[in-house]
């Protein structure tokens, strides 16, 4: 955008504004409210809910202020009679059809409808005829939908096509009967729910929150997901110890990820208030014993004394899910407490040979939106990194940014491309090499594309004008991501900035790896250690390793396989009832904050393990505030210097840990490691044709996520039910086979039980 | 069924009437596409400056001048220009591209290439009215008569022009008669009308410079190449040149499809004489809608020794519009207030939902109009229905809300007689006189 | 003084001390036998609530927790429940319901703000105004207590006619 003043008279006062802005965002800044429903700053014009008219004058009638760009001398009257009719009107006209049933709407409270009637509509109803009654009904086990709420602003379908690039939405039919619907009245889709995030009335609904509460009984705590690495900022709202719900309203919290989340983000925080937590302590007194439940101080006392008889070859493994504060103590832990290296994060892809090799600056997910060309090597962001994969969809969609994908899948997101190389299953080192070492020609034969592919997508990275981002995730080797890591600076030039981006799988694996540094691998910690102290579980393939182990101590939230070889066992809270900090993969140190109170005894990982630590007698220093904490990792670890959690207050300007980039290292044993793996790949390979199923990731029933019952249900293929009045989760099993006697009894709802107007059965209503 | 000239020769229904007219061979031997070789010997400009000297309005409603449309089209621009013909008729009471599309395809075909020519387009399109669709093979034959002739398809009569023209039918949806909407449907899109700007001369099918005409606007310019512009505008008023056709319909003796000069003098003439008069005589002439449904309704006081002209300038002065000429009279059987709910109820039908006003005006429109036909009406619903209607009127997204407001807009005040008796008696006798 | 004077005020005191007393013996009684006889309260008493329910015994609550936002005294508390079954089977009249609707009694003010706020008339106050108890918890009302269905009226209130003129009664005194 251009820095260009113009001249705009609002209301017969001048401003000064930039030349392109937008009327609409301008009188707001300026303090003249403006009411719209359709307009969406990030989303495509639409102009259709007449809410916003303004009078500018040397135009005939009023124009609508969000298609209007600001031109010089423009003279605008936003508040007069004409204009308050007018505002007035539409309201009438958007509420003529509206039902009334806001006590029972789960968004009354919060609703923008509700909001600009109060604020812009008029007191009087002059609708005295009968409303068109549509029933409420379920799109899918998370979305429910009543139509006649709807007041067919379309951000909806808006988000759905424009953020997501999913399309599962759309309106059908037409004039007053218009409807938001779906493909054959289900939603296959990911299920992200930002369509009911956007919604500005009680049409789209959260399914897993249904008619638990109202938005005014619920305290909202800021906080991080939990889930991905992209660090999307949250809101959790808690009543009464309970979490009920998790939005991302810009009311509510305004970071970096704006109103986006994604199905896990939403709606799998049913794991936080789960029944199966583990409630107290659990002492296994004898191996094969039973867990018996304890107390801490015994559990506390047990733990130590038996660490005691093992010395030094005490193991600690964390969670990469665990905040900064726990990962650093629970390091402290082995290098302090019980004078061990080995330590280890229990994270399936090791970051450490992206940041030892940082050849060029992590770019923020701002960046990726305004880049001008973005390379993905391998990875799925719309699958496990959402919110840079919808970065990278409006780059491509909005700002017309090239987006070359190298995979050996055709994943979704390859569908947006410009360019994409498709390599053979398993050989993305192969590009790695292809790509570091342009100079060998032999190696596109193992790749399965042709030198002419990767000679356009050289040519496409130097024409870039702009920022030029590398992606990769971890399905590379450590090798390849050695080398791309540092490989990638070489590409920046005057005009062109070199960025790296790196695809995490869990929420805080690079805080993991910040705070673990000189980290062993996981195999060999549970390999050479006696004793071991686990925080969080280890993946399910890894926990053989624990059998015949003297002592290992496991801090869990729920029972897990982990937890199946564990002498005791300490309740852990959740990331909703600690504070503290999440790093994503953007370098951006965010706060976690406490919605709620551990759940039953349950303690921050970072508590446990100085307990532990203070009865094998070293004290860390810090026993309540996890600021004190922080200040332990700011001053310890180089690119967390200096920070401290004020600093990290306001989630709309995230802090970026400073990483520097290193200098160009000698690689040459791994290139020689990489080259010998790729001539070990076949030469010939088939090419997988599929494109994975939407959610395969994101809808997987894991320890957390399968706490929430919505989730087997997609897990099980999302079946659609007969009866779309009442929740699939009372019509079919967990495992998606259906409950024959509750989906008789459901047949019997009937469209008479769904609509408020008692009167108005409208026989001719017909479910889509 | 009249179809006929009055008042001049007939320029637009020539062929109308003739044996085969449909085929190339009776275009040719009535001099067709002798326009398009002379004007494929023009520059392009010269023909832009033919059409503008003409004054030829576009005559599927808003009256724009053609001309002034063409000239916005940025010729330079490196993307292809389309040209495409709105032969989507859905207004009510209008049926004269009908007959044109029917009886004479050849000169929709030569008119739209010689727009095309003088934009420089390779593609045009003919977009049909879903209901019209079995009018499409007459209009493929005589394309493909027309490729046979070398008259469409690539080098046309052996220069290097070349251009295609296509036929597309819409689903049955009265909004894709507005340009904007007419090209989404095309594009494949939901019928909804585009925001504009940008207009379509600059952005349109396809984000490419599109020129959208109504089919008599397109075959006038045959003519216009023909005779002139100057001779041609000569035929009407200063302001609006030639001839236009009027779709007539209702309770006169001649309903039909009437070709008369631009500014033909008085109305009354023309529906007491041309059109024979009253189809039953002993019955008052009530009301005419004169352009189509989705302009002010007059009344017989508005009418009647008023020497309306009708052109453009002519009925806003009497206090209507041309809109696409869809000509009905009504008598004094007619209720107004039914009539007015007829054409509320197709309104309602029609909206696409796009804009709020639209979309539940409309519905709230017909709802008030049910009730007062089951006599429930009220005394101040009058004022209601203006006020609606006053709040539909200018603040919806395209025209489609202004022409649901206009008939019940000029009815309520016009007919005032009509609403008492419904409002205030719930009956069709007995003067009651209350202020509505 | 002397004891004479002192015999002379006493009597004169007492003499008029009866003078009032034997002076209001013929006139009309104020005090109400209770519990014997029923205390007479206006039609718009407020006192302990009702939970109403639909013609068919559907509670009529929705839950929207709007007399809780209202109450001053914060002494509502509600959980909601979606109930997916038909009219017919369901407890409340919609399909959302007070799972838990509890009234703290030791808080209440009976200002009537819950009555006014409910948009689907399911709360009113009823007449009953006994609601003492030894065990402060006891105080602690639920659904089972408040629902009309369930909550006993006592015999000890006569509620007046619109006609009675109550308040004028009690002006005099």
């Amino acid at each position: 955008m251009s820095t260009e003043l113009i001249k705009v008279t609002i209301n017969e006062q001048e401003f000064e504004v930039e030349k392109g802005a937008k009327l609409i965002e301008v009188c707001r800044e300026k303090g003249f409210g403006i009411p719209s429903f359709c307009y969406y700053g990030d989303l495509a014009l639409q102009a259709s809910c007449r809410m916003c008219l303004v009078r500018i004058e040397k135009m005939p009638k009023l124009q609508t202020s969000c298609t209007i760009t600001c031109t010089d001398g423009m003279i605008v009257t936003t508040q007069s009679e004409e204009i308050e009719k007018a505002q007035r009107a539409m309201s009438e006209f958007l509420l003529a059809n509206h039902p009334l049933d806001c006590p029972v709407c789960d968004r009354g409270g919060e609703c923008e409808l509700q909001e600009m009637v109060m604020d812009w509509g008029d007191l009087e109803e002059r609708f005295v005829e009968r409303k068109n009654a549509q029933p409420e009904k379920f799109l899918s086990p998370i979305v429910a939908n009543d139509p006649q709420r709807c007041i067919l602003c379309k951000r909806c379908t808006r988000v759905c096509d424009e953020w997501m690039g999913e399309e599962a939405i759309e309106a059908g039919n037409r004039g007053v009967n218009t409807v938001i619907g779906t493909y054959g009245g289900w939603l296959g889709c990911s299920q992200c729910g930002n369509c009911i995030e956007v919604c500005p009335t009680g049409t789209l609904l959260d399914g897993v929150y249904r008619h638990e509460t109202r938005p005014w009984e619920m305290d909202q705590t800021r906080t991080t997901d939990v889930y991905s690495s992209d660090g999307m900022q949250l809101s959790i709202g808690s009543r009464g110890g309970e979490v009920h719900r998790i939005v991302a309203r810009d009311r509510y919290v305004n970071g970096l990820n704006g109103e986006f989340l994604d199905v896990k983000a939403r709606f799998a925080h049913g794991f936080i208030n789960s029944k199966d937590r583990i409630k107290t302590p659990l002492i296994r007194y004898k191996k094969g014993g039973k867990l018996i439940p304890s107390t801490w101080d015994e559990a506390i006392h047990f733990v130590g004394s038996k660490l005691k008889e093992s010395g030094n070859n005490v193991g600690v493994v964390a969670s990469s899910r665990l905040t900064n504060e726990s990962i650093f103590t629970l390091k402290r832990f082995a290098t302090e407490a019980v004078n061990s290296n080995n330590y280890a994060v229990s994270d399936a892809y090791d970051l450490a040979p992206f940041f030892d090799n940082l050849s060029a600056p992590l770019c923020t997910h701002k960046e990726i939106r305004h880049a001008k060309t973005i390379l993905l090597i391998g990875g799925e962001p719309e699958e496990e990194q959402t919110f840079t994969a919808k970065q990278i969809r409006q780059a491509v969609r909005n700002g017309g940014a090239k987006f070359i994908v190298v995979h050996d899948t055709p994943i979704r997101l390859a569908a947006q491309a410009s360019q994409f190389i498709h390599v053979n299953k398993g050989s993305l080192d192969a590009f790695a090499l292809a790509f570091a070492d342009q100079s060998d020609a032999t190696i596109t034969k193992k790749l399965g594309a042709a030198q002419t592919e990767i000679d356009d997508l050289l040519k496409t990275i130097g024409e870039t004008e702009g920022d030029f981002i590398i992606m990769f995730g971890g399905d590379l080797s450590a090798e390849a991501q050695a080398v791309l890591a540092n490989v990638a600076g070489s590409f920046a030039s005057d005009t062109r900035r070199a960025l790296l981006h790196p695809l995490p799988l869990y929420n805080n694996s690079v805080g993991a790896n910040d705070m673990m540094a000189g980290k062993k691998p996981l195999e060999e910690v549970l390999r050479t250690s006696k004793a071991l102290l686990i925080a969080g579980s280890l993946p399910e393939d890894k926990t053989d390793l624990l059998a015949n182990k003297d002592f290992v101590v496991v801090q869990e939230l729920f029972e897990t396989a982990t937890t199946e070889y564990a002498d005791v066992v300490l309740p852990a809270a959740s990331f909703a009832e600690v504070d503290g900090t999440f790093t994503n993969n953007a370098g951006f140190v965010q706060r976690v904050r406490k919605a709620i109170e551990p759940i039953h005894q349950s303690k921050p990982d970072w508590v446990i393990a100085s307990m532990i630590a203070r009865e094998l007698g070293a004290d860390f220093g810090y026993n309540f505030s996890s600021t004190m904490v922080f200040k332990a990792i700011a001053d310890s670890v180089p690119a967390y210097e200096g920070l401290r959690y004020p600093l990290l207050k306001d989630e709309s300007k995230p802090v970026q840990a400073k990483y520097s980039p290193v200098a160009k290292r000698d690689l040459s044993n791994e290139f020689a490691a990489l080259r010998r793996k790729v001539e070990a790949l076949p030469e010939t390979s088939e090419k997988i044709t599929e494109t994975p199923r939407v959610g395969h990731k994101l809808h997987r029933v894991t320890t957390m996520t399968g706490k929430t019952d919505q989730f087997h249900l997609l897990a099980a293929g999302n079946p659609k039910p007969e009866n779309l009045l009442v929740s699939p989760l009372v019509q079919f099993n967990l495992d998606g086979t259906p409950r024959l006697v509750e989906m008789a009894e459901a047949a019997s709802v009937n469209v008479k039980d769904r609509i408020d107007d008692k009167e108005t059965v409208a026989s001719k209503v017909v479910l889509k | 069924m009249e179809i006929k000239a009055i008042g001049c020769e007939p320029l637009q229904l020539k062929r109308v009437g003739m044996k085969d007219s449909h085929t190339l061979k009776v275009y040719q031997e009535t001099g067709g596409y002798e326009s398009l070789k002379k004007a494929m010997n023009m520059t392009q400009d010269d023909i832009i400056n033919e059409v503008k000297a003409s004054a030829l309005r576009g005559r599927g409603g808003a009256g724009f001048p053609t001309g002034m449309k063409w000239s916005f089209v940025p010729r330079q621009s490196p993307k292809q220009k389309y040209i495409v013909c709105n032969a989507d008729e859905s207004e009510p009471g209008t049926f004269k591209d009908r007959y044109l599309l029917e009886l004479d395809p050849h000169s929709l075909i030569e008119g739209m290439l010689i727009a095309a020519f003088a934009l420089g387009s390779q593609a045009c399109y003919i977009y049909y009215r879903g209901e019209y669709r079995y009018l499409i093979d007459i209009m493929d034959k005589a394309i493909e008569e027309a490729r046979a002739a070398n008259l469409v398809g690539k080098n046309i009569l052996g220069s290097d022009f070349s251009c295609e023209v296509y036929t597309h039918t819409g689903a049955g949806a009265y909004i894709c008669g507005e340009e904007t909407a007419l090209l989404s449907s095309l594009e494949g899109y939901r019928g909804h009308p585009r925001m504009k700007p940008p207009f379509p001369a600059i952005e349109g099918l396809y984000a490419s410079p599109t020129v959208v005409n109504n089919v008599e606007t397109l075959t006038s310019v045959p003519q216009i190449i023909e005779m002139g512009g100057e001779a041609w505008k000569k035929l009407g008023t200063e302001k609006s040149g030639g001839t236009k056709l009027w779709s007539v319909s209702g309770h006169v003796k001649k309903p039909g499809v009437y070709e008369l000069p631009m500014g033909y003098a008085d109305m009354e003439k023309f529906i007491m004489e041309d059109c024979g008069g009253m189809r039953r005589p002993d019955k008052k002439l009530k009301a005419v809608i004169p352009g189509g449904s989705s302009v002010y309704i007059m009344n017989a006081e508005q009418i009647i020794g008023k020497n309306v002209t009708l052109d453009y300038e002519g009925l806003v002065e009497a206090g209507s519009m041309v809109g696409s000429g869809g000509f009905i009279v009504m008598d004094e059987t007619v209720d107004v207030v039914e009539s007015t709910k007829n054409l509320t109820e197709f309104y309602k039908h029609e909206s696409c939902g796009w804009c709020t006003p639209c979309r539940e005006g409309t519905d709230w429109l017909v709802k008030i109009f049910n009730r007062i036909s089951i006599g429930e009406g009220r005394p101040e619903d009058a004022q209601l229905l203006l006020d609606i209607c006053d709040n539909i009127e200018g603040k919806s997204f395209c025209p489609l809300g202004d022409a649901a407001a206009w008939p019940i807009q000029s009815a309520v005040k016009r007919f005032p007689e009509d609403f008492k008796k419904w409002l205030l008696n719930k009956t069709n006798d007995n003067g009651y006189t209350a202020n509505v | 003084m002397s004891i004479i004077t002192d015999v002379i005020q006493s009597t004169v005191a007492v003499i008029k001390g009866m003078r009032r007393t034997l002076a209001e013996i013929p006139r009309e009684k104020w005090t109400v036998q209770y519990p014997d006889d029923p205390i007479t309260v206006q039609p718009r008493y407020r006192g302990m609530h009702l939970l109403h329910v639909d013609e068919n015994g559907k509670e009529k609550c929705v839950a929207c927790y709007l007399c809780a936002a209202a109450c001053p005294s914060d002494c509502i508390y509600i959980e909601a429940e979606d109930d997916p079954r038909p009219y017919e089977q369901r407890v409340g009249r919609d399909e959302r319901f007070a799972k838990v609707y509890n009234i703290d009694y030791n808080r209440c003010i009976f200002c009537g703000f819950c009555v006014e706020a409910c948009p689907k008339d399911a709360i009113t106050h009823g007449y009953n105004f006994e609601i003492s108890v030894y065990n402060r918890s006891d105080l602690l009302k639920t659904k089972n207590d408040l629902l009309i269905t369930k909550q006993k009226q006592s015999k000890n209130y006569r509620v007046a006619l619109s006609s009675e003129d109550v308040d004028s009664e009690y002006k005099e005194v």
